[in-house]
């Protein structure tokens, strides 16, 4: 009797999950009708303020600044027609004319000021030097920086720089984003997605694309299927290894722009063993770049040892030396700093202690693979690497508290548009943990901040390039490959090389 | 007559022994479970003496190389050889499971022995330990005690050690409370017999059928959960060839070379039913009295 109670039940109980799941498919097929929309798969969150999470909402072109950059990573007009630096502290932006917000609201001097002000109280501002933004008449802002200060154009198109309307914000708090982009901010999901529609009011090029879906995909693998499957139309920054095959994949096309980015290793400077100059150019010597871009990096990146690429500007020095690899040269430096093969060969030693070093890096952007192919590599010239393989976040409190030989990121190198980002890296007050000082550097990267003939400091630039590569910090591997793919009806798509806008407007969607 | 007696007694222990050597074999379970893991340790030990690859030795010419003859399991991104990394990572898993078992039994069974045999204050302070451990999931708890300590195979080990001893020890507490009234330990109590002799002469070998089962069920758990700390970055640290840092290096690359992932993922599905099967049989063989049980729970 009991069975059959029980049977009775399954039966019904499968009936109901049958319906059920037959709804929601159906729902599902229903809800998917929406053809117009462009969807976006990315790995980053967005939110609400331009200070957090915010940077997709300038990618998308929903917020401007008053500065944007071009297609060759350089300052351009925004929001700001022109700009001048009229004393050595002071500059004076002159507006766009009849601009106006998502809103209604016009874009005026003063709303600069307040969008500006909340900004430069920011902690993303903290480390740029503007004392008051002021409105001079309507259509004019002057900015004071404390020092003389050339980047200030490049910061202030920063994401964290975009302009507001009053409007967005209601007790201090951004309800909604309001700007002035080609595209409105229609709604979003924190961590999941955000939807645009256009702006036909925009006052420069018109999209053609009507709305735009942003989706938050973390997973690498998940964002290239729901591409492949038509479930997107644009999927970013994608893994390097599935370049060739999406190459292969019929109904997608791969781009694979070179951006200011590498990826390098970050010496531990005030420690043994590389506390020893000559140790880290053995190193910068051990590595062959060639082959670690044309096999683990799937021949994707670039082998690089600047900071910056010649490619993409001439802030890089273009007379680095083009390749380093001689682990001759190596193991003759190794030799010379003391460390030596013992009789039986294997690994290196000085004074009794092995060549033994550990180098921390986080699980993303094939790090740890190529991790493991250094760890190959040096393990020619007998340095015994250990690998440990964190999350970022934990990644930079092991190297805050100074508890590693080496690290090795991946950075970007003109996020900002103003190559004062060397600064970041390799002056003493920087933000790489390498420990390392240099005098001549530091007056250099000081005097290129303030100067404001771009020769002039092109030339420090260059020098400072040259010295870290002598001095070798860290050891730059290869310089950075973006990889997006869209679909094949995707047309008029071209990749920004700071990442800093997607250029929707300049897409158009054939119909498939 | 003592002598007759003597040969009785011989007569029976022989019966017996021969009797659980008889159904040891003859058991589906124990047949099947123990081949698997005979099989098992046999690739452990001799393996890595057999294979002629380095399993850290990159060929980076030779990356993602399909099966073949040269490389039966194929070749991982950095061209090594996945069944020497196989292999290999036989003897890392097997060492960490049985290493992590040894020290839960040795901590389990103690603590098991003196709270049931002492009982009293000693008894409930024990096991309400037990209780607060038993009321953590086990793999969050390990997540956790690995993420403190840092990645590194060795504080998985320690994270592993620390967390599974409680089933032990409600076991062993079970069983001893069961015995420690029984005649032969009371006859040995009147006796003068000093506790820890009792402890260890009367009530041990009571106890230890039911420690072999769960410590079987428990190296296949252990073998899993070490794969899946390892996955996660916890536990072995490139290049050491661990099956679960093979699944976490491969998923990238399931769909174009997926055998670096399948080879892993099977070996440790094998491992895991070898000892679970196992444990399985052993419990009907040593555990009657829960075979008994079972079997009558269910007419």
């Amino acid at each position: 009797m009991p069975e059959e109670i029980d049977f009775t039940m399954d039966r019904r109980t499968a009936l109901k999950t049958t319906l059920g799941a037959g709804t929601l498919a159906l729902a599902g097929c229903l809800a998917d009708s929406d053809e117009d929309e462009f969807r976006i798969g990315s790995p980053w969150d967005v939110g609400r303020d331009p200070l957090e999470d915010g940077s997709p909402l300038r990618r998308l072109g929903i917020t401007e600044a008053l500065v944007s950059v071009d297609y060759d990573a350089e300052p351009t007009p925004g929001l700001a027609t022109d700009w001048e630096r009229v004393e050595d502290t002071r500059w004076e932006f002159s507006l766009r004319e009849n601009v106006v917000f998502h809103d209604g609201e016009e874009l005026t001097a003063d709303i600069v000021v307040n969008s500006l002000d909340r900004t430069v109280g920011s902690e993303a501002f903290a480390g740029v030097p503007i004392t008051a933004v002021e409105a001079v008449d309507d259509s004019m802002v002057a900015v004071e920086t404390e020092s003389a200060f050339a980047p200030l154009p490049a910061h202030l198109s920063r994401n964290d720089a975009v302009i507001l309307s009053p409007g967005s914000f209601e007790d201090s708090e951004i309800v909604e984003p309001i700007s002035t982009g080609p595209f409105v901010f229609e709604s979003m999901q924190p961590g999941t997605e955000l939807r645009a529609v256009r702006n036909d009011d925009y006052y420069g090029e018109v999209p053609t694309i009507e709305s735009v879906q942003y989706e938050v995909v973390e997973d690498d693998q998940t964002r290239r299927m729901s591409l492949e499957n038509g479930e997107l139309e644009m999927a970013r920054i994608l893994p390097q290894e599935t370049v060739s095959e999406l190459e292969e994949t019929d109904g997608v096309d791969v781009y694979t722009p070179e951006i200011p980015r590498i990826r390098f290793l970050t010496f531990d400077t005030t420690i043994e063993p590389f506390d020893d100059e000559q140790v880290r150019q053995a190193v910068n010597y051990a590595v062959d770049r060639e082959q670690l871009t044309e096999s683990v990096l799937e021949g994707v990146d670039t082998p690089a040892v600047g900071p910056i690429s010649p490619e993409i500007t001439d802030w890089a020095d273009p007379d680095l030396e083009e390749t380093l690899y001689d682990p001759d040269r190596a193991r003759q430096l190794l030799e010379d700093a003391g460390w030596t093969n013992g009789a039986d060969g294997g690994v290196r030693s000085r004074d009794g202690e092995e060549f033994e070093i550990e180098v921390v890096t986080f699980d993303d952007r094939s790090l740890p693979l190529l991790a493991e192919a250094l760890q190959g590599q040096l393990a020619d010239v007998d340095i015994n690497l250990e690998i440990t393989v964190v999350e970022y976040g934990t990644m930079l409190d092991k190297v805050s508290q100074g508890s590693f030989d080496a690290y090795l990121t991946s950075w970007g190198t003109l996020w900002y548009p103003d190559p004062d980002r060397l600064a970041d890296m390799f002056h003493s007050d920087g933000d790489l943990h390498h420990g390392y000082e240099n005098e001549e550097v530091d007056a250099l990267l000081e005097e290129a901040r303030e100067v404001e003939d771009r020769e002039q400091r092109r030339e420090r630039y260059h020098e400072v390039q040259s010295i870290v590569l002598e001095d070798a910090p860290i050891a730059v591997l290869t310089s950075y490959t973006n990889v997006v793919a869209t679909a094949v009806e995707v047309n008029g798509y071209e990749p920004h090389p700071t990442e800093s806008r997607y250029g929707l407007e300049s897409i158009t969607v054939e119909e498939p | 007559m003592w002598r007759s007696l003597d040969a009785v007694r011989e007569w029976l222990s022989e019966r017996t022994r021969s009797q659980f050597a008889w159904s040891l074999r003859t058991t589906p379970g124990v047949r099947f479970g123990g081949t698997v893991v005979c099989l098992l340790a046999v690739v452990a030990v001799f393996g890595p003496l057999v294979s002629p690859y380095d399993p850290t030795a990159q060929v980076l010419e030779a990356r993602f190389e399909g099966p073949s003859l040269a490389h039966p399991l194929g070749t991982d991104a950095l061209g090594r050889d996945v069944a020497t990394r196989i292999v290999h990572g036989a003897r890392v898993s097997l060492a960490l499971a049985v290493a992590a078992t040894a020290v839960r039994v040795v901590i389990g069974t103690t603590i098991g022995l003196l709270a049931g045999y002492v009982g009293g204050l000693v008894d409930t302070a024990l096991m309400r330990l037990v209780d607060i451990q038993l009321a953590f999931p086990g793999l969050v708890l390990a997540l956790v005690i690995a993420g403190v300590l840092g990645p590194s195979l060795r504080n998985v080990m320690i994270a592993l050690s620390v967390v599974g001893w409680a089933s032990y020890a409600r076991v062993v507490r079970g069983n001893v409370l069961e015995v420690k009234d029984r005649p032969f330990v009371e006859a040995a109590r009147l006796y003068g017999t000093p506790q820890r002799r009792i402890a260890r002469r009367h009530l041990l070998p009571n106890v230890v059928n039911p420690v072999v089962v769960l410590a079987t069920m428990n190296l296949g758990t252990i073998v899993l959960t070490a794969a899946g700390l390892s996955f996660l970055g916890l536990g072995a640290q490139p290049p050491t060839p661990e099956w679960g840092t093979m699944i976490a290096g491969g998923r990238d690359y399931l769909r174009s070379a997926p055998w670096i992932v399948t080879a892993p993922g099977i070996a440790i599905m094998a491992t895991v039913i070898g000892f679970n099967v196992l444990g399985d049989g052993l419990r009907d063989v040593l555990d009657p009295d829960h075979l008994g049980e079972r079997e009558r729970g269910r007419s």
